[in-house]
């Protein structure tokens, strides 16, 4: 059995990829949208996103919506394979 | 790094309650523009009965074909969007959606038939209880999808009732503004996160 993912496992990070998990594999999220899903402050969450996107996990995209700075987050094919990766643990680990 | 069985328990149970959250987010999403559409037909329609009488038949014809046709084109616009959402779930999908489909022919034909029955019914009465139909909808719908949905319809009901049994004059532009409005500000509460 392969041990557990240290960079998802801790639990913001592990909210932030199961949430992303959760969208389709084109689809990205807004940041604020993914803020206020999880209830952590920008600090924390620009921590733990750097962390992510760092272990490429994650992709963040900043562009403009009209005149207003966009940025959004989606699970590279890696983060995804990963967060799968994971849960496999954790799902062995409560059966084994 | 060791992890409990009790940790990994709580991750998992993390885990889903994200899923969960995004399934509303989704539906929520979903739910919106449809909120707003049909907010916007009533408010219309209700609002050129009380204020224009003579136009209240063709205000209701157009606004209805309108809510329709745009309704149409809405939700096969999110079902293609779902698809692309659960590729892996592409052919459940559809039969969900064929399934919802015949539901809500059933609930229809059922509202037809009970109509029928009570016949004749003024336009007052007649007004009251199609609306009341759609946000008891919307109640029942809600309680799948998530309670913000179920408030709304709620409230939207209570609106409906109100104005029935207290409203003589204005009733049209209460059903327009309190029915319409609470369905234009239910869709907007939705959008939010």
């Amino acid at each position: 059995m392969e041990g557990p993912d240290e960079v998802i496992h801790q639990s913001t990070r592990l909210r932030i990829t199961s949430i992303l998990n959760a969208l389709g594999s084109a689809e990205l999220m807004e940041f604020s949208t993914l803020k206020a899903l999880i209830s952590a402050s920008d600090g924390n969450m620009a921590t733990h996103l750097t962390a992510l996107e760092k272990a490429g996990y994650i992709e963040v995209t900043k562009d403009f919506l009209g005149k207003k700075p966009r940025t959004r987050v989606a699970l590279t094919a890696d983060g995804r394979r990963a967060f799968t990766r994971h849960v496999a643990y954790l799902k062995a680990l409560l059966e084994g | 790094m060791q992890i409990s069985r009790d940790e990994a328990a709580q991750a998992l149970s993390d885990i889903n309650d994200a899923r969960s959250r995004v399934d509303k987010l989704h539906g929520y999403g979903d739910a919106a523009p449809f909120l707003i559409l049909w907010g916007m037909v009533w408010l219309v329609a209700n609002s050129t009965t009380q204020f224009a009488p003579a136009l209240a038949d063709m205000a209701w014809l157009v606004g209805i074909l309108t809510g329709t046709t745009l309704t149409i084109v809405l939700a096969s616009v999110q079902a293609k969007r779902r698809g692309a959402r659960d590729t892996n779930q592409a052919g459940q999908s559809a039969q969900v959606a064929i399934r919802m489909g015949v539901s809500q022919g059933v609930v229809l034909a059922f509202f037809v038939a009970m109509v029928t029955i009570v016949w004749p019914l003024d336009a007052r009465q007649f007004n009251a209880l199609i609306s009341l139909f759609w946000a008891c909808t919307y109640m029942g719908v809600g309680v799948w999808i998530g309670m913000r949905l179920f408030w709304i319809g709620a409230i939207t009901a209570v609106a409906i009732l109100f104005g029935f049994f207290n409203i003589e004059h204005y009733y049209s532009l209460w059903m327009g503004v309190a029915g319409g409005g609470s369905l234009i500000a239910g869709g907007l509460w939705l959008r939010r996160v």
